[in-house]
């Protein structure tokens, strides 16, 4: 995409026609959401408009797994409690890269830097490197959340972000929205699992 | 194992768009902010008004790919004010980008903007928007965006 096409891209002078089709194709969205909680509507003076209603989209996103990170850790350490919560940090301590032809380690050195919120959430932030057995690089910083309620198994989902050299036959890892499912490894000690799909 | 990450939809949100703000190249790419104006978002738990004045600072790479980079408020029915942050991309092939730069109209699934979303809701009824991760799936109009906001769902 040239930065050329991007700006008139945005540019609002459009042509009348064109906007009244816009705005019609939007009106012909049909639902029940909105009349739904239509008592709410009614207390509250906000500018809602009244004929437009929506209803859950024709297309749900998917994804796709790709390949999954076993990263072994050595014993955290705390920063102690913070204005915002708990902060502590798990050393990385290597690992490997997995997946349908992608065979990599992870490098020792990284770290993962957590904040315990004061409701109840973590958030994680890993920042370390994967090589590939092409001896490429990657940096990768893996962010998300683990939540736990009773009775429930954890939500423990981050958005892993990938930089790649452009040149490589990694690139795609720059041209996606990437997704994990992480959990402690269920065989290995001192390892976590990471899955990582790309969002469709 | 690795059965694919699942999703649920939140809502969907309309938002005007206005003429960007452009800053140029700069150290990171072309920069442009694209003003956010009025707009509306509604779903099953969920509905209410965008706040307007917000901007997503955009940034086009040099590979093409636009970086996606937008926080704002938003005012639900029942007067609470949560703040989104949005950070995602859009692309596709020269051809597509092109019809949506003319402004006509092209199915999103020729192109690809997607984003990760975060909410912060005030303690109550909506704070459950704190402790999930969000992603979105948008659609590029003239002068407006079509975002459809789904959780992604964690493990049953």
């Amino acid at each position: 995409m040239s930065k050329e096409n991007e700006i008139t891209n945005t540019d609002s002078t459009a042509k009348p026609q064109r906007r009244m089709l816009l705005q019609a194709s939007t009106m012909t969205l049909a639902g029940a959401i909105f009349s739904m909680k239509k008592a709410s509507a009614a207390e509250s003076a906000l500018p809602l408009p009244k004929n437009i209603v929506l209803q859950p989209p024709q297309h749900n996103p998917s994804s796709e797994y790709l390949f999954a990170i076993t990263a072994t850790i050595s014993a955290p350490f705390e920063v102690g409690p913070s204005s915002q919560g708990i902060v502590r940090a798990i050393p990385i301590t290597g690992g490997t890269v997995e997946g349908k032809g992608i065979i990599g380690r992870v490098v020792p050195g990284g770290a993962d830097w957590q904040l315990s919120r004061t409701d109840g959430v973590t958030e994680l932030e890993a920042t370390y490197a994967i090589q590939m057995d092409d001896d490429t690089y990657i940096k990768v910083i893996n962010r998300g959340i683990v939540y736990r309620e009773e009775d429930k198994p954890a939500y423990f989902r981050t958005n892993v972000h990938f930089d790649a050299p452009s040149a490589s036959q990694w690139n795609w890892m720059n041209e996606a929205i990437f997704l994990c499912k992480a959990q402690g490894h269920p065989t290995l000690e001192n390892a976590v699992l990471i899955e990582v799909y790309r969002l469709i | 194992m690795a059965t694919p990450i699942e999703f649920e939809w939140l809502m969907t949100a309309h938002v005007q768009v206005r003429r960007p703000i452009q800053i140029g190249n700069a150290q990171y790419g072309y920069r442009q902010a694209v003003p956010i104006g009025d707009g509306y978002f509604a779903g099953p738990s969920l509905r209410g008004t965008v706040i307007p004045g917000s901007a997503d600072w955009q940034l086009i790479q040099r590979n093409g790919i636009a970086d996606l980079d937008v926080t704002g408020a938003m005012l639900t029915d029942d007067g609470v004010t949560i703040r989104v942050s949005s950070k995602g991309m859009r692309h596709g092939p020269p051809a597509v980008i092109e019809r949506l730069a003319r402004g006509e109209v092209v199915h999103p699934n020729e192109y690809y903007m997607r984003a990760v979303a975060r909410f912060e809701a005030p303690e109550g009824s909506y704070d459950w928007l704190n402790k999930a991760l969000f992603v979105s799936w948008g659609e590029r109009y003239e002068d407006k965006v079509v975002i459809h906001y789904y959780k992604v769902l964690g493990d049953e």
